[in-house]
């Protein structure tokens, strides 16, 4: 019991750490939201009327109460669900922005978590099976270089290859403007079409962690003093390796898995830059280059939350599946 | 085949482990022949001798010098321009060649920030327990929920812009720490409680004599094996970083001429070489230190050995 | 060995089954929009049936925005509401909208008739009271005084139904453009809003040539007007806008003509765009504003007018232009006025139109008679008896600047002077400019049609600072009287021709006494495609600026097929 009640007090005692941390860290960087929302209008050519950053400001009513005011604001709002408006999207409030963004990035970066995890493990699995052959060998070798591949890299040549050269999927967006966003069968057609390209970039690197991950964990576990007992008690191969390689390997990865699937709410921004995908990694990129302090904040409370949450779960899940870890606890 | 002994002592104790010595003029240590004969490790090891004396040798091996502009942009691939040129008018392979440097500086300085700060609060943490281990867990815990990027995007901004390649390698350096200081301590745990540590602590011997000259050589490899990983992720990050404009766009770098080979429409005006090289080179460095951490792992746990 | 197998095939299968599916229904359905670059796009009645144009919105997911007084609303709102009167850009002259004619009661007081037969798209009729509406909104709400002309305005008042009154605290001659291009909006809409500062207009009333079809974060749609007040001149049914993909892949749209109208930067334009379609790929890049070397004046060497000279003549803004612009823009008069278009109010006693030779010689010479002389080493020592070194700050991500900031770092070192480029983000870079802490930096003023704005905002004491404290937009720090006196002269001198002694002065002072130094003009992007409409303006029929939308989407016609 006392495993699950310090896991708990744990979890409370580090969201407050985060949820301060990310009041601080948004604020630490100098500079005018004004001119920063500025800038994209100052791209264009260079002049900008300085009646018109007045008029930004006194939109945006920037504070200048002190620090500790602003926290003391900042902590009453966040319990009252009120995370305030956003400077970028002015008038629009921060909900709303992420409301938008949210879905997209669950989909994208859910669906291949959970393709990469199920693959990859799988993969993993019979490779470490397969250990020493030549065919560990190669995938081994082939995957590890696979993954070396710097993935923004991967993503423009893919673009180039399907969607400029041969036009068979979207180059970028997550749909197009030509079917009005709803529960249509033409939207989820067009939304398909656009998932599939950034999918596949993040498939191609998506599995090898996970498979390498496996393997030289059930290798490992293969190779211990309990399997050895197994064999000689003379079970068979085929439950050696589920029951004493498999079942014992996997342990570390879904505590992996749980923590990336909390790391998924901030989205890969990486990702969403490159194919210009409308989520949250986007969002996030999008609100530091306008010192979107309200936005900005959210993010980083929603994606350090979610990683909270999945890492209380891993703990408890762990509890519950490895009685040493229980044990481990009380001694 | 070595005696399947149930005592697991770690593998780098060299007491227990016969090897065949070959004679030699000169004598190799034992852990460089064990990773020389695994086959991946060796090809890892050439593979990095040889981008490290690229790097070393750039002044003679770059045929311009990489900042020189002024050439006619976007060539394609000839005899005087190995590689072509950029859309600015730079020489490719020169920058390619210099760029090593900056990807191997950032990567080893920043991987050694990140490792020496996980090494001191893992093991403090874990070693130590009680409320010091409290402590630090909850701050490696805070650390890693705060997702990375975008608090190296951040802390790239409210550094100075003067920093260049050294505010990177620092953002690098102090946000990439957290996982392998979790690690670091798992594995002290698990040493802390064996005989030969608890003799040890029965016997009067200090806390740093224990640390340092007990359990750390016991997790040499394991160390080892968090560093070089620290400093693939490092070179990958700072390529990250670069494209996505953060940091100096004026170092040269291969981030950098991924950085600008985007901007200046490199697809587009059929500069592949320019896109393709960078790219290829970070992808060999990074595999060439993966393939060397398969060999540590097989010094530390003789089941991945190749004989 | 068998389970894991068979689920590994059961993987295998399912992956393939969606990959199959993926391909099949790439083919069926809706690919990148903006194709029909085949298909001739002339009605049957003579008119364009759509033209595709480029972003519409600077926000990553664009959501709903028509106030077009608020900085984070929609782009494109040319389409829905008018102006007074549309300033060319170009030359400078006026074009009535839904203004007819203006005169000055005196500086202070400016009469506008108003056009009459005009509607909103909700078929109210627009008269003059809601002129005078708008202009009071803009004084009451600070929110939404984007250029300035309500933090001026005493009273706004519609004296009939086709006649307003507008009257300013102080002379507002200089303002003018800025009053002209007041966009109006209609009062019994917006004497709803809760607070305008925070309206988003959802409903669009304007009186402009289009209405909202459609918004979705990836396109926004407007069709024509009918009632628009001159429906008869605008020959395009629709305007298609749509979010810009990454640089590299849009520019690859432009290139393949899925842009008719577009307004971005292309690296080498030749090759990347022209040259895929010669016969209907077509660019315009006119001079804007000029961007300007400006040296901290508050530090020395850079307030001895000596240093400042020589450092004019050493720039080699021909070389500048071919790394920074890629050969796109033009070097820039030391007059501080964007010529050619402005040629007009040169002080003909200038010789070659302020256009500074570049000669390091003579201005290394310069230097050392200045009594800045070389050391052994070849680096140039201050007054001090220490080398010079100085920081140039530009922002981050803007490569041309930064490809400028080398050149200019180049033609520092040729003098023996050391320059260190930094690059901190924009706001940043912003931040230091307007409040001193620079040494050398970038900066955008002038270029413009009023003559006071282009002058006084660089130059005028009134808008500086001391350093720590930020200047509205005087950064170089310029204090002198002479500037000052003659810039009060200009702002309440009315006509023009009235105004050129004035100007010639000011640019005199601008040559003889080096404030900053001009180095080029920043480029105004826009490509346009004949394939489906003509009648674009361009270098050969410059009939209007290439931002004039108004203008030039009153003037295309359908191409010939």
């Amino acid at each position: 019991m006392t495993y699950f009640a310090r896991r708990i007090g744990f979890f409370v005692l580090t969201l407050w750490g985060a949820v301060t941390l990310n009041f601080l860290i948004p604020r630490m960087s100098a500079g005018d939201p004004a001119q920063a929302i500025l800038e994209q209008v100052a791209a264009k050519d260079g002049y900008v009327d300085p009646a018109q950053l007045e008029a930004v400001r006194a939109m945006l009513g920037v504070p200048d109460a002190s620090l500790w005011a602003q926290y003391v604001d900042y902590l009453k709002n966040l319990a009252s669900g009120n995370f305030g408006v956003s400077y970028t999207y002015f008038p629009y409030t921060v909900t709303d922005v992420i409301g938008d963004a949210l879905p997209w990035t669950i989909v994208l970066l859910g669906t291949t978590l959970i393709l990469s995890f199920v693959i990859g493990t799988l993969l993993g699995a019979w490779v470490a099976w397969r250990r020493n052959t030549g065919f560990d060998a190669v995938v081994t070798v082939g995957s590890s270089f696979l993954g070396t591949l710097p993935f923004f890299w991967l993503a423009l040549l893919l673009i180039y290859v399907f969607a400029i050269t041969l036009g068979w999927l979207p180059s970028s967006g997550g749909y197009s403007g030509a079917v009005e966003p709803g529960p249509s069968p033409e939207f989820f057609v067009d939304a398909w079409q656009h998932f599939l390209l950034p999918a596949a970039a993040i498939m191609i690197t998506g599995p090898i962690g996970w498979m390498l991950g496996m393997r030289n964990n059930m290798v490992a576990s293969l190779g211990e003093d309990f399997t050895r007992f197994g064999r000689a008690k003379g079970l068979s191969a085929r439950v050696l390796a589920i029951n004493y390689g498999a079942r014992v390997a996997i342990l570390p990865n879904i505590t992996g898995f749980a923590l990336a699937l909390g790391g998924l709410v901030g989205g890969t921004a990486l990702v969403e830059q490159v194919f210009n995908y409308p989520g949250m990694g986007r969002l996030l990129l999008e609100a530091v280059a306008n010192k979107d302090f309200p936005l900005m904040q959210t993010i980083f409370l929603f994606s350090t939350v979610g990683v909270l949450v999945a890492n209380l779960a891993a703990d408890l899940l762990y509890g519950v599946l490895d009685p040493r870890a229980r044990r481990k606890e009380a001694a | 085949m070595t005696a399947a002994t149930i005592d697991r002592r770690p593998a780098s104790a060299p007491a227990s482990a016969p090897t065949r010595r070959r004679t030699r003029a000169l004598r190799v240590p034992q852990w460089f022949d064990i990773l020389w004969r695994n086959k991946k490790a060796r090809f890892g090891m050439v593979l990095l001798a040889l981008f490290l004396l690229m790097a070393a040798l750039a002044p003679w091996l770059a045929p311009f010098d990489p900042r020189q502009s002024g050439f006619p942009p976007g060539l394609p691939p000839s005899s005087e321009h190995w590689l072509g040129t950029t859309g600015r008018g730079y020489d490719v392979a020169s920058q390619a060649i210099w760029g090593a440097r900056t990807s191997l500086l950032v990567g080893l300085v920043a991987g050694s920030i990140s490792t020496a700060i996980a090494l001191a609060i893992g093991m403090t943490a874990g070693y130590l327990g009680g409320l010091t281990d409290e402590v630090l867990s909850f701050l490696t815990n805070l650390v890693l929920v705060v997702p990375t990027l975008p608090l190296m995007v951040v802390l790239a901004a409210y550094l100075p812009g003067g920093g260049g390649v050294w505010m990177v390698v620092i953002v690098i350096g102090i946000t990439g720490w957290a996982g392998a200081a979790r690690n670091k301590r798992a594995q002290i745990l698990t040493l802390r409680n064996r005989e030969y540590i608890q003799g040890a602590r029965q016997a009067g011997d200090g806390i740093f004599h224990i640390v340092f000259r007990e359990i750390a050589p016991n997790m040499t490899s394991l160390i080892v094996v968090g560093f070089i990983a620290a400093v693939g992720g490092a070179i990958g990050a700072e390529a990250g970083l670069a494209f996505i404009g953060i940091g100096d766009p004026e170092t040269i770098s291969w981030g950098t001429m991924l950085y600008w080979a985007n901007q200046d429409g490199a697809l587009l005006t059929g500069g592949f070489a320019r896109l393709v090289v960078p790219g290829l080179l970070l992808a060999l460095l990074t595999t060439a230190l993966t393939f060397i951490n398969f060999g540590v792992d097989a010094l530390s746990n003789p089941h991945l050995r190749e004989q | 060995m068998t389970p894991t197998t068979t689920r590994r095939r059961a993987a295998v299968r399912l992956v393939a089954c969606a990959g199959a599916a993926a391909v099949l229904l790439a083919g069926c359905s809706t690919a990148d929009q903006g194709g029909g670059a085949g298909a001739s796009r002339t009605t049957d009645d003579g008119r364009i049936a759509y033209l595709n144009l480029g972003n519409f919105s600077n926000q990553s997911n664009p959501k709903a925005n028509y106030n077009p007084f608020s900085t984070t609303a929609i782009g494109p709102l040319w389409t829905i509401y008018d102006p007074l009167m549309e300033v060319n850009k170009y030359d400078c002259s006026e074009a009535p909208q839904l203004a007819t004619a203006y005169e000055w009661a005196g500086p202070q007081e400016m009469r506008l008739t108003i056009r009459e037969g005009v509607t909103w798209n909700d078929d109210e009729p627009f008269t003059a009271q809601d002129v005078a509406y708008t202009f009071t909104l803009l004084k009451d709400y600070p929110a939404l005084d984007t250029k300035g002309v309500g933090a001026q305005l005493k009273s706004a008042e519609a004296t009939s139904d086709t006649e307003v009154v507008l009257t300013f605290d102080s002379p507002a001659y200089s303002i003018k453009d800025k009053i002209l291009e007041t966009t109006i909006v209609p009062e019994h809409v917006w004497s709803t809003a809760e607070d305008p500062a925070t309206y988003t207009a959802e409903d669009a009333v304007g009186t402009g040539m289009y209405t909202v079809k459609s918004l979705n974060p990836q396109a926004f749609v407007v069709e024509a007007n009918p009632d628009y007040w001159q429906a008869d001149k605008v020959k395009v049914d629709e305007l298609r806008f749509s979010k810009a993909a990454e640089g590299q892949v849009d520019q690859l749209r432009l290139a393949r003509g899925e842009y008719d109208h577009n307004s971005m930067f292309v690296p080498d334009v030749e090759n990347s765009y022209v040259a895929k379609d010669p016969e209907h790929n077509k660019y315009w890049f006119a001079s804007g504003s000029p961007i300007s070397l400006y040296m901290n004046l508050t530090e020395a060497p850079f307030d001895d007018v000596a240093f400042r000279r020589a450092i004019s003549q050493a720039m080699d803004k021909e070389r500048l232009t071919q790394e920074a612009g890629s050969g796109y823009v033009e070097p820039a008069s030391q007059t501080l006025l964007v010529l050619p278009g402005q040629a007009d109010w040169l002080d003909p006693a200038i010789p070659d139109q302020g256009m500074v030779s570049y000669d390091p010689d003579a201005a290394s010479q310069a230097l050392t008679d200045a009594g800045y002389a070389l050391d052994a080493d070849g680096k140039r020592l201050g007054k001090d008896g220490k080398p010079m070194k100085f920081t140039f700050t530009t922002p981050n991500g803007w490569a041309d600047w930064t490809a400028a900031a080398d050149s200019v770092k180049a033609d520092f070192a040729e003098l023996g002077i050391a320059v260190d480029v930094e690059t901190p983000d924009y706001p940043t870079v912003e931040q230091d400019r307007l409040t001193g802490n620079y040494d050398l930096a970038f900066g955008v003023r002038g270029g413009l049609c009023s003559m006071y704005q282009s002058f006084a905002e660089p130059l005028g004491s009134a808008n500086t600072a001391p350093v720590g404290k930020k200047a509205t937009t005087n950064e170089v720090r310029w204090q002198d009287a002479r500037t000052d006196e003659l810039l009060d002269q200009l702002e309440v001198t009315e006509d023009a021709e009235d105004q050129k002694p004035i100007v010639h002065e000011l640019e005199q002072i601008m040559v003889d006494q080096v404030p900053f130094v001009p180095l080029w003009y920043g480029g105004k992007w826009f490509e346009y495609n004949t394939k489906n409409a003509t009648g674009w303006p361009s270098a050969d029929d410059p009939y209007a600026g290439s931002d004039n939308n108004r203008l030039i989407y009153t003037s295309l016609v359908p191409a010939e097929d």
